[in-house]
């Protein structure tokens, strides 16, 4: 399915706010390099493609049919598919299930009649497939740039600003799912073949609800072994919904037992989006430390107390300097720096911005140090700050992030830098902390399973 | 969810049902009268427990049908009496089948281990803290089966009040170990026996002398074996 040779588009529209549109202009500026083939009555050409007026006016085979036409039409255009032999299609058509008992209705008979022809599908009510190595796309405007991770979206316009947040911070998806009601293919179907894509380093799962939870979890849990998932689920129902006598079942809302379903599978479980995002941010660019001790080199101000507080809480102990380091550090300090963690370089990072990479390097040196936070100079030169850590940061052997407290104006100025070359960078050090946590959590997860540790980020 | 559909075992076959899969219960004895019940004390030694056998009465407590720390036959037989008188003024129509005479343990931490099956994820393994940490700050963690013996100890690691089972104040530290194996217990019980909806262990007792004590249990089936 991430690989077709060839797609028809029915209904193909000429409306440029049509969804189908969208596609089409998608796949050619994707520079799909299979056949593609739209499919619209009423017209005869279509973003320089020639259009058929029937799929079963289009000649020899077609690998994937995308189904664009308005609900009454959907079905007819599925008896099509089965006698043309199509192996799976893609339903993008709303008004099923989610519609209530008459879509209801709709949708299963959509699932006996695919079945009744030997086809999958996707959908309906979604948005279907991109896959970057294949040049397949479900829309224009979809980041296409090379990226190790698997993104499955039950919500198709989520799978979109998913990628738009992600590839602003430099973390991009080899291939994507949007699922929608998933009649068919399901979360499950998409998160087990990621798992054995070796293109993926790690997967973001996107879910509102899942018809077999034990399925899931199955498939869930064997992807945990292999590499990382990070999971939110949405639309969760409070605690204490179930009409019971025991205490048990009292306690245990809907959302407290996937939520424990997935930690056992080894998920990293997201309260919300931003930690989901922040989650994204440290698979591709940090990967799993080997140990929580932190080094923290800052310049002047606040930030190093708040990061000692963030870490703090978030079981990150600062790691203790040898006195070796200790020593490397004083020749490179100004006299009033601090060479103890956390480093202290003061506002003489003003005169010489070189002084963050420099004792960021010889920090990286001791082995009482597992990952660096590198604190950044809030206001002033952020840009030359973040230039100078992307030319050290591929030469540092252990993990390492930028967060700094600053303007937003600074802040992009200096994140827009580091994420371009794949250096974490987060607005504030609470959230770089918690997101370290996460990611050891999910290592101890392994190694308690005797597990061997995943490797590091795409970048790292 | 219809009444009529579920029922409740009674405490005593639920805590031989529990004793079948190595969860460790109190010894105890099933009396018919307060005299009988007076005699199984005496047999036992004291001090004693003793609690009504109804599957009618849920929660036994609350209708008067549980006394604590009986010292001597004549309190026992006394008791007894009260017990009876209590739980029919409570429940008139409840079928009493007896009365549980139990070894009173001295409890060190109440713990709860309870089960409840969840529409998508089946057997659900629930474990905190007892009395006021799973009533009232709701300190429970939960897995899913298959249980395996890492996740029973994340579980247990997991809540919120691990320091006060971990050895805090100088109190004796639970053993985690067993711990789990009482959790696994339980997610066996829940696979084999599909028929059992819910289940609390409440309290599972650590007592002064290092067991995990089953002090009581809830057991509700249902009818249809579903």
């Amino acid at each position: 399915m991430f690989h077709p040779r060839s797609i028809a588009i029915v209904g193909a529209s000429a409306r440029e706010t049509q969804f189908t549109h969208g596609v089409l202009k998608g796949l050619r500026e994707a520079e799909f390099p299979g056949q593609i083939y739209p499919v619209n009555p009423r017209s005869q050409e279509l973003l320089g493609y020639k259009v058929y007026p029937s799929l079963l006016d289009v000649p020899g085979e077609v690998d994937l049919v995308m189904v664009g036409v308005p609900l009454p039409a959907v079905m007819d255009v599925v008896h099509q598919c089965g006698q043309k032999k199509v192996p799976a299609m893609i339903v993008f058509t709303s008004g099923f299930a989610e519609m209530g008992e008459q879509g209801s209705r709709l949708e299963r008979d959509l699932i006996e009649t695919a079945h009744g022809y030997g086809m999958r599908f996707m959908g309906p009510n979604c948005f279907g497939l991109a896959s970057v190595g294949a040049k397949l796309t479900y829309r224009d405007g979809v980041p296409m740039d090379p990226g190790r991770g698997g993104l499955i979206c039950q919500s198709g316009s989520m799978a979109w600003s998913v990628a738009l947040i992600a590839a602003e911070r430099g973390v991009y998806f080899d291939k994507t799912a949007s699922i929608g009601n998933s009649a068919d293919l399901d979360a499950s179907d998409f998160l087990a073949y990621m798992a054995q894509d070796d293109s993926i380093d790690f997967v973001c799962v996107y879910l509102e609800g899942l018809r077999d939870g034990r399925r899931f979890f199955d498939v869930l849990k064997r992807t945990c072994q292999r590499k990382p998932v990070v999971l939110l689920k949405a639309g969760r129902t409070p605690a204490g919904s179930r009409a019971a006598a025991s205490h048990t079942a009292a306690l245990s809302g809907e959302a407290h037992v996937f939520r424990a379903a997935a930690r056992q599978a080894g998920a990293l479980w997201c309260q919300d989006f931003t930690e989901m995002i922040d989650m994204l941010v440290g698979l591709a660019h940090i990967g799993v430390p080997s140990g929580r001790r932190v080094g923290v080199v800052s310049g002047p101000g606040a930030a190093g107390v708040v990061t000692a507080d963030a870490c703090e809480e978030q079981g990150l102990p600062f790691a203790k300097l040898s006195e070796d380091t200790v020593g490397k550090l004083r020749t490179i300090l100004p006299p009033f720096g601090s060479p103890h963690n956390p480093v202290d370089l003061t506002a003489a990072i003003f005169e010489d911005m070189d002084l963050y990479t420099k004792a960021t390097a010889v920090m990286m040196q001791d082995p009482e140090v597992d990952l660096m936070f590198i604190l950044g100079p809030s206001e002033i030169d952020p840009a030359l700050f973040s230039e100078r850590v992307v030319a050290s940061a591929p030469a540092w052997p252990k993990p390492r992030l930028v967060a700094w407290i600053a303007s937003d104006h600074a802040f992009s100025l200096g994140a827009g830098i580091l994420r371009k070359a794949g250096v974490a960078c987060f607005e504030e050090p609470v959230r770089a902390a918690r997101t370290v946590a996460r990611l050891l959590d999910y290592g101890r997860w392994r190694a308690a399973r005797g597990l061997p540790p995943v490797g590091g980020g795409a970048d790292a | 969810m219809p009444k009529h559909a579920t029922r409740y075992i009674d405490e005593f076959a639920g805590k031989q049902l529990l004793a079948s899969y190595g969860v460790t219960v109190p010894a105890e004895l099933v009396a018919a009268s307060p005299a009988a019940a007076a005699a199984a004390a005496a047999s036992m030694g004291f001090p004693v427990v003793v609690k009504v056998i109804s599957k009618d009465v849920a929660h036994k407590t609350e209708a008067g049908g549980v006394r604590l720390n009986l010292g001597s036959p004549a309190e026992v037989h006394i008791a007894a009496e009260e017990i009876l008188r209590s739980v029919r003024a409570h429940h008139p129509t409840a079928e009493i089948e007896g009365l549980l005479v139990a070894e009173q343990v001295e409890i060190e931490h109440e713990l709860f281990v309870g089960m409840v099956r969840d529409a998508q994820f089946g057997p659900v393994i629930a474990f905190g803290l007892g009395g006021i940490f799973v009533e009232v700050l709701k300190d429970v963690a939960f897995g899913i089966t298959p249980l395996e013996r890492i996740d029973a100890l994340e579980m247990i690691r997991e809540i919120r009040g691990h320091a006060v089972i971990a050895g805090a104040r100088g109190r004796r530290p639970v053993d985690e170990g067993r711990l789990a194996d009482t959790l696994l217990a339980v997610a066996r019980l829940a696979t084999e026996h599909p028929e059992i909806a819910e289940l609390d262990i409440n309290p599972l007792a650590a007592t002064a002398d290092g067991r995990l004590v089953a002090l009581d249990c809830l057991l509700q089936v249902t009818a249809a074996g579903q």
